[in-house]
Protein backbone atom coordinates (compact mmCIF):
# COMPACT_ATOMS: atom_id res chain seq x y z
CA UNK A 1 0.00 0.00 0.00
CA UNK A 2 3.08 2.23 1.12
CA UNK A 3 5.00 1.59 -1.99
CA UNK A 4 2.34 2.25 -4.30
CA UNK A 5 1.29 5.44 -2.67
CA UNK A 6 5.36 6.73 -3.27
CA UNK A 7 5.15 5.48 -6.31
CA UNK A 8 1.96 7.42 -7.35
CA UNK A 9 3.75 10.35 -5.94
CA UNK A 10 6.95 9.76 -8.09
CA UNK A 11 4.79 9.82 -11.26
CA UNK A 12 3.10 12.91 -10.20
CA UNK A 13 6.93 14.43 -9.89
CA UNK A 14 8.16 12.87 -13.46
CA UNK A 15 4.57 13.90 -14.92
CA UNK A 16 5.24 17.48 -13.36
CA UNK A 17 9.03 17.57 -14.42
CA UNK A 18 7.97 16.26 -18.13
CA UNK A 19 5.36 19.26 -18.28
CA UNK A 20 7.72 21.78 -16.88
CA UNK A 21 10.41 20.56 -19.65
CA UNK A 22 7.41 20.41 -22.45
CA UNK A 23 6.88 23.88 -21.66
CA UNK A 24 9.96 25.12 -21.57
CA UNK A 25 11.04 23.74 -24.52
CA UNK A 26 9.52 26.08 -27.16
CA UNK A 27 11.16 29.05 -25.16
CA UNK A 28 14.58 27.69 -25.05
CA UNK A 29 14.73 26.66 -28.87
CA UNK A 30 12.55 30.38 -29.91
CA UNK A 31 15.24 32.64 -31.74
CA UNK A 32 16.04 35.90 -30.48
CA UNK A 33 14.04 38.96 -31.80
CA UNK A 34 15.91 41.96 -33.25
CA UNK A 35 14.47 45.15 -33.75
CA UNK A 36 15.67 47.47 -36.38
CA UNK A 37 15.47 50.64 -38.29
CA UNK A 38 13.73 49.68 -41.42
CA UNK A 39 16.95 50.98 -43.30
CA UNK A 40 18.86 48.06 -41.78
CA UNK A 41 16.18 45.38 -43.28
CA UNK A 42 18.60 44.30 -46.16
CA UNK A 43 22.31 44.59 -44.43
CA UNK A 44 21.01 42.64 -41.11
CA UNK A 45 19.86 39.34 -42.22
CA UNK A 46 23.26 39.22 -44.09
CA UNK A 47 24.76 39.48 -41.20
CA UNK A 48 23.13 37.33 -39.18
CA UNK A 49 20.48 35.01 -40.63
CA UNK A 50 19.09 33.21 -37.44
CA UNK A 51 17.26 36.46 -35.51
CA UNK A 52 13.23 37.27 -35.97
CA UNK A 53 13.69 40.21 -36.73
CA UNK A 54 10.76 42.74 -36.96
CA UNK A 55 11.73 46.13 -39.33
CA UNK A 56 10.00 49.24 -38.80
CA UNK A 57 10.27 53.09 -38.49
CA UNK A 58 12.15 53.98 -35.06
CA UNK A 59 9.73 55.58 -33.43
CA UNK A 60 7.31 52.83 -33.57
CA UNK A 61 9.85 50.20 -32.40
CA UNK A 62 10.50 52.72 -29.20
CA UNK A 63 6.83 52.59 -28.65
CA UNK A 64 6.27 48.70 -28.65
CA UNK A 65 9.28 47.97 -26.63
CA UNK A 66 7.80 50.74 -24.21
CA UNK A 67 4.72 48.60 -24.41
CA UNK A 68 6.77 45.53 -23.60
CA UNK A 69 7.38 43.95 -26.09
CA UNK A 70 9.05 40.70 -26.82
CA UNK A 71 12.54 42.59 -28.16
CA UNK A 72 15.80 41.45 -27.33
CA UNK A 73 18.07 43.97 -29.26
CA UNK A 74 16.98 47.16 -30.76
CA UNK A 75 19.23 49.04 -33.66
CA UNK A 76 17.87 52.99 -34.12
CA UNK A 77 18.23 54.99 -37.55
CA UNK A 78 18.91 57.81 -35.08
CA UNK A 79 19.77 57.97 -31.58
CA UNK A 80 16.84 59.71 -30.24
CA UNK A 81 14.85 56.28 -29.60
CA UNK A 82 17.57 53.89 -28.00
CA UNK A 83 18.80 57.22 -25.99
CA UNK A 84 14.98 57.51 -24.90
CA UNK A 85 15.11 53.79 -23.91
CA UNK A 86 18.35 53.98 -22.14
CA UNK A 87 17.49 56.86 -20.07
CA UNK A 88 14.10 54.42 -19.21
CA UNK A 89 16.26 51.61 -17.83
CA UNK A 90 15.05 49.79 -20.43
CA UNK A 91 17.91 48.88 -22.84
CA UNK A 92 21.87 49.15 -21.99
CA UNK A 93 23.86 51.98 -23.45
CA UNK A 94 23.42 52.72 -27.08
CA UNK A 95 26.80 52.20 -29.23
CA UNK A 96 27.20 53.45 -32.56
CA UNK A 97 27.82 51.39 -35.32
CA UNK A 98 26.99 52.95 -38.81
CA UNK A 99 26.32 56.48 -40.58
CA UNK A 100 23.83 57.32 -43.48
CA UNK A 101 23.52 60.26 -45.67
CA UNK A 102 20.02 61.37 -47.34
CA UNK A 103 19.64 61.72 -50.99
CA UNK A 104 16.81 62.77 -52.89
CA UNK A 105 14.92 59.33 -55.02
CA UNK A 106 12.71 60.11 -58.41
CA UNK A 107 11.43 57.07 -60.27
CA UNK A 108 14.30 56.28 -62.70
CA UNK A 109 12.40 57.72 -65.71
CA UNK A 110 11.77 60.90 -63.66
CA UNK A 111 8.59 61.81 -64.76
CA UNK A 112 8.88 65.48 -63.16
CA UNK A 113 11.89 66.30 -64.83
CA UNK A 114 13.70 67.45 -62.08
CA UNK A 115 17.14 68.23 -62.04
CA UNK A 116 17.71 68.71 -58.09
CA UNK A 117 16.18 69.32 -54.76
CA UNK A 118 15.77 72.94 -55.56
CA UNK A 119 13.79 71.91 -58.41
CA UNK A 120 10.45 70.88 -56.13
CA UNK A 121 10.70 74.90 -55.09
CA UNK A 122 8.00 75.41 -58.44
CA UNK A 123 5.80 73.34 -56.08
CA UNK A 124 2.83 70.97 -57.47
CA UNK A 125 5.17 67.86 -57.35
CA UNK A 126 4.05 64.94 -55.56
CA UNK A 127 6.69 63.97 -52.90
CA UNK A 128 6.92 61.02 -50.60
CA UNK A 129 8.44 62.55 -46.85
CA UNK A 130 8.62 60.54 -43.49
CA UNK A 131 6.50 61.69 -40.78
CA UNK A 132 7.71 63.86 -38.24
CA UNK A 133 8.66 61.51 -35.72
CA UNK A 134 10.57 58.77 -37.63
CA UNK A 135 14.50 59.35 -37.99
CA UNK A 136 13.95 60.13 -41.81
CA UNK A 137 11.54 62.75 -41.51
CA UNK A 138 13.26 64.24 -38.80
CA UNK A 139 16.38 64.23 -40.54
CA UNK A 140 14.39 65.75 -43.54
CA UNK A 141 13.05 68.48 -41.87
CA UNK A 142 16.42 69.14 -40.53
CA UNK A 143 17.93 69.18 -43.78
CA UNK A 144 15.63 71.14 -45.31
CA UNK A 145 15.52 73.99 -42.99
CA UNK A 146 19.54 74.26 -42.81
CA UNK A 147 18.81 74.64 -46.54
CA UNK A 148 15.56 76.93 -46.61
CA UNK A 149 13.43 74.70 -48.15
CA UNK A 150 10.42 74.22 -45.58
CA UNK A 151 8.22 75.60 -47.73
CA UNK A 152 8.16 72.76 -50.28
CA UNK A 153 6.57 70.52 -47.79
CA UNK A 154 3.56 73.15 -47.95
CA UNK A 155 3.91 73.99 -51.86
CA UNK A 156 4.25 69.99 -53.13
CA UNK A 157 1.36 67.52 -52.26
CA UNK A 158 2.97 65.93 -49.48
CA UNK A 159 2.22 62.13 -48.51
CA UNK A 160 3.49 61.00 -45.36
CA UNK A 161 5.12 57.88 -45.22
CA UNK A 162 5.70 55.63 -41.59
CA UNK A 163 9.45 54.77 -42.99
CA UNK A 164 11.97 54.75 -45.70
CA UNK A 165 10.75 51.53 -47.04
CA UNK A 166 7.10 53.01 -47.76
CA UNK A 167 9.39 56.21 -49.48
CA UNK A 168 11.23 54.08 -51.73
CA UNK A 169 7.97 51.25 -52.78
CA UNK A 170 5.80 54.67 -53.52
CA UNK A 171 8.89 56.32 -55.48
CA UNK A 172 9.39 53.31 -57.08
CA UNK A 173 6.33 52.71 -58.04
CA UNK A 174 5.32 56.11 -59.86
CA UNK A 175 3.07 57.06 -56.88
CA UNK A 176 5.27 60.24 -56.07
CA UNK A 177 7.65 62.26 -58.26
CA UNK A 178 10.13 62.34 -55.50
CA UNK A 179 11.36 61.41 -51.81
CA UNK A 180 13.51 61.73 -49.31
CA UNK A 181 15.73 58.37 -47.91
CA UNK A 182 18.64 57.09 -46.93
CA UNK A 183 22.13 56.29 -49.62
CA UNK A 184 21.56 53.11 -48.72
CA UNK A 185 17.93 52.66 -49.29
CA UNK A 186 18.22 54.29 -52.94
CA UNK A 187 20.91 51.41 -53.46
CA UNK A 188 18.93 48.64 -52.54
CA UNK A 189 16.46 49.32 -55.24
CA UNK A 190 18.47 51.53 -57.28
CA UNK A 191 17.20 49.74 -60.91
CA UNK A 192 13.81 51.45 -59.94
CA UNK A 193 14.81 54.61 -58.96
CA UNK A 194 17.01 57.57 -59.75
CA UNK A 195 18.96 59.57 -57.23
CA UNK A 196 19.79 63.26 -56.20
CA UNK A 197 22.65 64.30 -53.62
CA UNK A 198 21.89 66.53 -51.66
CA UNK A 199 24.51 68.85 -50.13
CA UNK A 200 27.34 68.21 -48.20
CA UNK A 201 27.14 70.85 -46.15
CA UNK A 202 23.32 70.57 -44.99
CA UNK A 203 23.28 67.00 -44.39
CA UNK A 204 22.40 66.13 -41.00
CA UNK A 205 24.68 63.68 -39.45
CA UNK A 206 22.29 60.30 -39.53
CA UNK A 207 23.95 58.10 -37.06
CA UNK A 208 22.87 53.96 -36.67
CA UNK A 209 22.26 53.41 -32.71
CA UNK A 210 22.11 49.52 -30.93
CA UNK A 211 21.39 48.64 -27.35
CA UNK A 212 20.25 45.45 -25.75
CA UNK A 213 17.10 45.35 -24.35
CA UNK A 214 16.12 45.11 -20.70
CA UNK A 215 13.04 42.96 -20.12
CA UNK A 216 12.15 40.30 -17.88
CA UNK A 217 12.78 37.18 -20.22
CA UNK A 218 15.01 38.93 -22.61
CA UNK A 219 17.80 36.92 -24.59
CA UNK A 220 20.48 39.19 -23.51
CA UNK A 221 23.35 36.45 -23.88
CA UNK A 222 22.11 36.23 -27.60
CA UNK A 223 21.52 39.63 -28.04
CA UNK A 224 25.05 40.57 -26.96
CA UNK A 225 26.59 38.01 -29.39
CA UNK A 226 24.47 39.47 -32.03
CA UNK A 227 25.86 43.27 -30.91
CA UNK A 228 29.52 41.98 -31.29
CA UNK A 229 28.77 40.63 -34.87
CA UNK A 230 27.38 43.94 -36.32
CA UNK A 231 30.64 45.06 -34.83
CA UNK A 232 33.17 42.55 -35.96
CA UNK A 233 34.93 43.47 -39.03
CA UNK A 234 32.29 41.03 -41.24
CA UNK A 235 29.49 42.86 -40.02
CA UNK A 236 31.65 46.18 -40.88
CA UNK A 237 31.89 44.75 -44.05
CA UNK A 238 28.69 43.78 -44.72
CA UNK A 239 27.31 47.23 -43.63
CA UNK A 240 30.27 48.82 -45.94
CA UNK A 241 28.88 46.36 -49.18
CA UNK A 242 25.58 47.59 -48.35
CA UNK A 243 26.48 51.47 -48.57
CA UNK A 244 26.79 52.39 -44.68
CA UNK A 245 29.00 54.65 -43.42
CA UNK A 246 31.17 53.09 -40.72
CA UNK A 247 32.50 55.03 -37.48
CA UNK A 248 35.92 54.32 -36.45
CA UNK A 249 36.93 51.16 -34.20
CA UNK A 250 36.58 51.93 -30.40
CA UNK B 1 53.81 95.56 -45.45
CA UNK B 2 50.64 92.52 -45.64
CA UNK B 3 48.83 94.44 -42.78
CA UNK B 4 46.22 96.23 -43.81
CA UNK B 5 46.01 100.03 -42.55
CA UNK B 6 43.30 101.62 -41.51
CA UNK B 7 42.64 103.46 -44.81
CA UNK B 8 42.50 100.45 -47.31
CA UNK B 9 39.90 98.62 -44.91
CA UNK B 10 38.18 101.45 -44.66
CA UNK B 11 37.57 101.26 -48.79
CA UNK B 12 37.15 97.83 -49.03
CA UNK B 13 34.81 96.61 -45.94
CA UNK B 14 33.14 99.39 -44.37
CA UNK B 15 30.73 99.97 -47.11
CA UNK B 16 29.32 96.81 -46.69
CA UNK B 17 28.81 97.58 -42.63
CA UNK B 18 27.73 101.26 -42.83
CA UNK B 19 25.18 99.54 -45.46
CA UNK B 20 24.59 97.25 -42.78
CA UNK B 21 24.14 99.68 -40.17
CA UNK B 22 22.27 101.90 -42.57
CA UNK B 23 19.57 99.23 -42.79
CA UNK B 24 18.76 99.72 -39.21
CA UNK B 25 20.42 96.56 -38.61
CA UNK B 26 22.27 97.65 -35.74
CA UNK B 27 19.48 99.56 -33.80
CA UNK B 28 20.98 100.76 -30.67
CA UNK B 29 24.26 102.28 -30.20
CA UNK B 30 26.92 99.52 -29.97
CA UNK B 31 27.58 99.60 -26.52
CA UNK B 32 23.68 98.33 -25.80
CA UNK B 33 23.22 95.00 -24.79
CA UNK B 34 22.75 92.75 -28.02
CA UNK B 35 19.52 90.97 -28.30
CA UNK B 36 19.68 87.39 -28.11
CA UNK B 37 19.15 85.64 -31.59
CA UNK B 38 15.76 83.70 -31.99
CA UNK B 39 16.02 82.16 -35.48
CA UNK B 40 12.83 82.36 -37.04
CA UNK B 41 11.76 80.05 -40.40
CA UNK B 42 14.63 80.54 -43.02
CA UNK B 43 17.30 81.97 -40.81
CA UNK B 44 18.29 78.94 -39.73
CA UNK B 45 19.56 77.90 -43.10
CA UNK B 46 21.98 81.55 -43.29
CA UNK B 47 23.42 80.37 -39.36
CA UNK B 48 23.92 76.84 -40.53
CA UNK B 49 25.64 78.30 -43.36
CA UNK B 50 27.28 80.18 -41.50
CA UNK B 51 28.36 77.24 -38.96
CA UNK B 52 29.82 74.97 -41.17
CA UNK B 53 31.62 77.61 -43.56
CA UNK B 54 33.36 79.20 -40.28
CA UNK B 55 34.07 75.40 -38.93
CA UNK B 56 35.88 75.09 -42.22
CA UNK B 57 37.53 78.41 -42.70
CA UNK B 58 38.90 77.73 -39.07
CA UNK B 59 40.48 74.60 -40.03
CA UNK B 60 42.07 76.70 -43.24
CA UNK B 61 43.86 79.26 -40.73
CA UNK B 62 45.04 75.82 -38.72
CA UNK B 63 46.97 74.48 -41.98
CA UNK B 64 47.56 78.13 -43.13
CA UNK B 65 49.62 78.28 -39.68
CA UNK B 66 52.31 75.64 -41.20
CA UNK B 67 52.71 76.78 -44.86
CA UNK B 68 56.50 79.31 -44.74
CA UNK B 69 56.25 82.48 -45.78
CA UNK B 70 54.06 84.44 -43.78
CA UNK B 71 55.86 87.11 -41.43
CA UNK B 72 55.47 86.96 -37.62
CA UNK B 73 52.89 89.56 -37.71
CA UNK B 74 50.86 87.34 -39.86
CA UNK B 75 51.33 84.76 -37.65
CA UNK B 76 49.85 86.44 -35.09
CA UNK B 77 46.74 87.20 -37.40
CA UNK B 78 46.36 83.96 -38.51
CA UNK B 79 46.06 82.73 -34.46
CA UNK B 80 44.00 85.68 -33.57
CA UNK B 81 41.50 84.97 -36.30
CA UNK B 82 41.54 81.03 -35.90
CA UNK B 83 40.15 81.80 -32.50
CA UNK B 84 37.70 84.05 -33.23
CA UNK B 85 36.38 81.54 -35.47
CA UNK B 86 36.20 79.07 -33.25
CA UNK B 87 34.31 81.73 -31.00
CA UNK B 88 32.13 82.24 -34.09
CA UNK B 89 30.96 79.02 -34.34
CA UNK B 90 30.28 78.87 -30.55
CA UNK B 91 27.91 81.78 -30.82
CA UNK B 92 26.35 80.72 -34.06
CA UNK B 93 25.29 77.32 -32.07
CA UNK B 94 24.24 79.11 -29.40
CA UNK B 95 21.34 80.38 -31.91
CA UNK B 96 20.94 77.35 -33.41
CA UNK B 97 20.29 75.45 -29.77
CA UNK B 98 19.31 71.72 -31.31
CA UNK B 99 20.25 72.28 -34.85
CA UNK B 100 23.53 73.38 -33.99
CA UNK B 101 26.95 72.02 -36.27
CA UNK B 102 28.69 69.66 -34.12
CA UNK B 103 32.37 69.53 -35.07
CA UNK B 104 32.32 65.93 -36.18
CA UNK B 105 28.80 66.60 -38.58
CA UNK B 106 31.30 67.06 -41.38
CA UNK B 107 35.45 67.42 -42.26
CA UNK B 108 37.30 69.84 -44.31
CA UNK B 109 38.89 68.13 -47.58
CA UNK B 110 41.09 70.71 -49.25
CA UNK B 111 42.77 70.10 -52.30
CA UNK B 112 46.58 68.67 -51.87
CA UNK B 113 48.30 71.61 -53.36
CA UNK B 114 46.15 73.97 -52.00
CA UNK B 115 49.14 74.25 -48.70
CA UNK B 116 52.17 74.05 -51.29
CA UNK B 117 52.80 77.58 -51.34
CA UNK B 118 51.97 80.84 -49.38
CA UNK B 119 50.12 82.42 -52.82
CA UNK B 120 48.17 79.46 -53.00
CA UNK B 121 47.19 78.82 -49.48
CA UNK B 122 46.26 82.51 -49.46
CA UNK B 123 44.03 81.98 -52.66
CA UNK B 124 42.41 79.29 -50.73
CA UNK B 125 41.09 81.29 -47.82
CA UNK B 126 40.43 84.36 -49.63
CA UNK B 127 38.09 81.79 -51.68
CA UNK B 128 36.66 80.88 -48.38
CA UNK B 129 36.41 84.25 -46.31
CA UNK B 130 34.62 85.46 -49.98
CA UNK B 131 32.14 82.39 -49.54
CA UNK B 132 31.29 83.72 -46.14
CA UNK B 133 31.20 87.39 -46.36
CA UNK B 134 29.10 87.01 -49.87
CA UNK B 135 26.12 84.54 -47.50
CA UNK B 136 26.61 86.91 -44.60
CA UNK B 137 25.67 90.10 -46.80
CA UNK B 138 22.53 87.92 -48.10
CA UNK B 139 21.66 87.15 -44.03
CA UNK B 140 22.05 90.45 -42.96
CA UNK B 141 19.44 91.54 -45.75
CA UNK B 142 16.76 88.87 -45.48
CA UNK B 143 16.89 87.07 -41.62
CA UNK B 144 13.55 87.96 -40.35
CA UNK B 145 14.84 87.88 -36.42
CA UNK B 146 16.46 91.01 -35.64
CA UNK B 147 18.92 89.22 -33.02
CA UNK B 148 19.59 87.00 -36.48
CA UNK B 149 20.31 89.53 -38.16
CA UNK B 150 22.53 91.69 -35.76
CA UNK B 151 24.28 88.82 -35.16
CA UNK B 152 25.21 88.29 -38.97
CA UNK B 153 26.00 91.81 -39.61
CA UNK B 154 28.80 91.42 -36.73
CA UNK B 155 29.94 88.29 -38.22
CA UNK B 156 30.16 89.71 -41.54
CA UNK B 157 32.01 92.89 -40.16
CA UNK B 158 34.99 90.54 -39.05
CA UNK B 159 35.02 88.23 -42.10
CA UNK B 160 35.49 91.41 -44.41
CA UNK B 161 38.14 92.76 -42.40
CA UNK B 162 39.98 89.32 -42.69
CA UNK B 163 39.12 89.78 -46.88
CA UNK B 164 40.52 92.87 -47.02
CA UNK B 165 43.51 91.59 -45.24
CA UNK B 166 44.15 88.69 -47.17
CA UNK B 167 43.64 90.80 -50.52
CA UNK B 168 46.35 92.96 -49.15
CA UNK B 169 48.50 89.74 -48.91
CA UNK B 170 48.49 89.21 -52.79
CA UNK B 171 48.58 92.95 -53.19
CA UNK B 172 45.40 93.38 -54.37
CA UNK B 173 43.54 96.34 -54.28
CA UNK B 174 41.63 96.57 -51.32
CA UNK B 175 39.13 99.21 -52.85
CA UNK B 176 37.82 96.50 -54.84
CA UNK B 177 34.50 95.85 -52.61
CA UNK B 178 32.80 93.36 -51.07
CA UNK B 179 31.92 89.83 -53.01
CA UNK B 180 28.19 89.91 -54.44
CA UNK B 181 25.45 88.52 -52.03
CA UNK B 182 25.04 84.79 -52.61
CA UNK B 183 21.93 82.47 -52.10
CA UNK B 184 22.66 79.52 -49.99
CA UNK B 185 22.43 77.63 -53.20
CA UNK B 186 25.60 79.17 -54.96
CA UNK B 187 27.48 79.31 -51.90
CA UNK B 188 26.65 75.72 -50.46
CA UNK B 189 27.63 74.79 -54.06
CA UNK B 190 31.22 76.36 -53.90
CA UNK B 191 31.93 75.32 -50.07
CA UNK B 192 30.56 71.61 -50.96
CA UNK B 193 33.71 71.68 -52.91
CA UNK B 194 36.40 71.73 -49.60
CA UNK B 195 33.86 69.59 -47.23
CA UNK B 196 33.77 65.88 -47.69
CA UNK B 197 30.58 63.87 -44.71
CA UNK B 198 33.40 62.04 -42.47
CA UNK B 199 33.40 58.25 -42.19
CA UNK B 200 31.26 57.97 -45.23
CA UNK B 201 32.31 55.90 -48.18
CA UNK B 202 31.03 58.07 -51.06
Amino acid sequence: MLSRLIRARRMRVILLLATALVLAAPAAAQAFTVYGAASLSSAFPVIDSSPTYNFAGSNQLQLQIERGAPADLFASASPAEPTALFKEGRCSRPVTFATNILVMVTPTNNPAGLRSVYGLRTGSHRLAVGTAGVPIGVYTRQLLRRMQLTSILSTNTVSLEPNVNSIIAKVGLGSADAGFSYFTDYLAAKNRLRVFRLPTWAQPPVRYQMCVVKRPGADTAAANRFMQRVLSTQGRRVLKRFGFGLTPRR
Amino acid sequence: MPEINRGQFLRLGVAGVVGTVGAGLLAGPASAALPTPTPQGDDVGFLSFGAVAEQTSRAWYRRALAVRGFTDGDRRRLQSAQAAKGEHVTRINAALGADAIQPGDFAARFPAAAFATKDRTIALGRRLEEILVSTYLNGASFAHDSGTRLLLGRLLTYDAQQLAWMRGLTGSVPAGGLPNALSLEQAGAQLDLVITTPNFPV
